[in-house]
């Protein structure tokens, strides 16, 4: 693994109704047993588990892995490529650890492609029940809600990406003409985008107090491919789904000993998250725990 | 949801080239001794129409191993996106039926331009002049079918690259 470590910040949403919130489904798979019973397949030939998950105070902190067991790559030796032997039902894990601050809803999430992204972490703890339904949208930085709260608002823009596979839409039962035109249709959702503006209309700006709520909703939706608000002012808008809160270190990551691997990358996640607490309980909440949207 | 129209949409879509190319070869059979004896009352040029039928194959059958080289090997835009689906796999199983009907009329086409069979009563030479009208209905409605579902794609392809 690469010893650049790098962490993004999610808010989930609120449990669903009836549902238990989302740090007590982790905590209950955690206590369903061996690491291979946490195991859930996501499709697409992802396999994802909980390998830890503990309590500590307000936060539930842990280590997901995904276990790739088939297209495995050949460790590059000195001769040259030679496969890498795993015991039966072995894999590789591929770890992303986690951090969620149970009253804020918030969560620092190790940023590893090859493991749990924010998608795959909310088909996780879906999987048992599709009741169970989280979303996770980004953080945004303090820059950004600064620039966006001071400013005022001139334009809004979203672009939502299509379905990105078409055969979702296959039906044998239609003829090919029909079912070539209709996949046609339904291709150019990807060209769809929405913009909402005052226009050139001087002493005009969006309502601050709605907007936020749109864009509340929109922040963390797969579909959502641009969001952007243009404030008054500002040469360049302000690009809400990439100004996200993150954080980056180079650690010294053991080798050989996955316990303290662990430990190592834990620690990078409790300060990142100790550093931002007060920008989080901003945005997000008050110290004693309640949530504020 | 399909309904019952779509349903049997799909089973015309499906069937129409290979039905009517049969129906066309047996409707030869039937009245073809009356059609031919009126085509040389009328000095009709029948070698002129099998010449026609002989190179539109030739040209059909070319144009559609283009299309379907260019639409199997399309790495992005719609085409590459629409690759998994089922309906451009059908639209290529249509056009590789359409391709051999059009090869097989191109071989029939040839002992026929040789031939140039004129019979006005039901024998050898008329069983062998319907096999070659059904063959060409079948392939010109093959092609035809392939050709409509070629544009539909493409024409959504073209602005998505």
């Amino acid at each position: 693994m690469d010893s650049r470590i790098k962490g993004r910040f999610y808010r989930l949403s609120e449990a669903p109704n009836g549902q238990p919130e989302f740090a007590d489904i982790l905590l209950a798979i955690m206590a369903g047993g061996a690491p291979s019973d946490r195991e859930r397949d996501l499709g697409g030939g992802v396999t994802l588990r909980l390998e830890q998950c503990d309590v500590r105070d307000q936060l539930v902190e842990g280590d997901f892995c995904r276990v790739q067991r088939v297209n495995i790559p050949p460790q590059a030796g000195a001769a040259g490529l030679v496969p890498i032997q795993l015991n039966d039902g072995h894999g590789i894990g591929h770890l992303g650890a986690f951090i969620y601050h149970r009253p804020t809803r918030v969560m620092l999430l190790q940023s590893n492609m090859q493991s749990a992204t924010p998608n795959r972490v909310a088909l996780y703890v879906a999987t048992d029940d599709p009741m169970r339904i989280f979303s996770l949208r980004p953080v945004l930085t303090d820059d950004a809600i600064d620039r966006f709260r001071a400013g005022r608002a001139r334009s809004f823009s979203v672009k939502f990406a299509g379905i990105d596979r078409l055969d979702v839409l296959d039906d044998p039962d239609i003829p090919a003409a029909r079912g070539a035109r209709m996949i046609a249709d339904a291709y150019d959702g990807l060209d769809v985008e929405i913009k909402v503006s005052v226009g050139r209309s001087r002493d005009h700006w969006l309502a601050q107090g709605g907007l936020l709520a749109s864009i509340g909703r929109l922040m963390g939706e797969p579909g959502v491919e641009k969001l952007q608000a243009k404030m008054e002012g500002d040469d360049h808008p302000l690009d809400l789904l990439h100004e996200q809160l993150q954080a980056e270190s180079e650690l010294e990551l053991p080798e050989g000993d996955p316990a303290r691997h662990y430990a190592v990358r834990r620690q990078f996640l409790r300060e990142t998250l100790g550093a931002n607490m007060p920008l989080i309980q901003r945005q997000f909440g008050a110290p004693d725990g309640h949530g504020r949207r | 949801m399909a309904t019952v129209a779509d349903k049997v949409a799909r089973r015309v879509e499906e069937h129409y080239p290979h039905v009517l190319g049969l129906a066309g070869a047996a409707m030869m059979l039937v009245f073809g001794p009356n059609l031919m004896t009126s085509a040389a009352a009328n000095g009709w040029h029948l070698d002129q129409l099998y010449a026609a039928l002989f190179n539109l194959s030739t040209v059909f059958t070319g144009f559609l191993f283009t299309f379907y080289s260019f639409v199997v090997t399309a790495d992005r835009g719609f085409l590459a996106q629409a690759r998994q689906s089922i309906y451009l796999q059908r639209a290529n199983g249509f056009t590789i039926v359409a391709i051999t009907a059009g090869f097989i009329l191109c071989v029939l086409s040839i002992p026929t331009l040789v031939w140039q069979p004129a019979p006005i009563v039901r024998n050898l030479e008329m069983v062998w002049l319907s096999v070659w009208v059904g063959t060409s209905v079948w392939a010109l409605l093959a092609f035809e079918r392939a050709t409509r579902l070629f544009i539909i794609f493409a024409s959504r392809h073209k602005g998505s690259q």
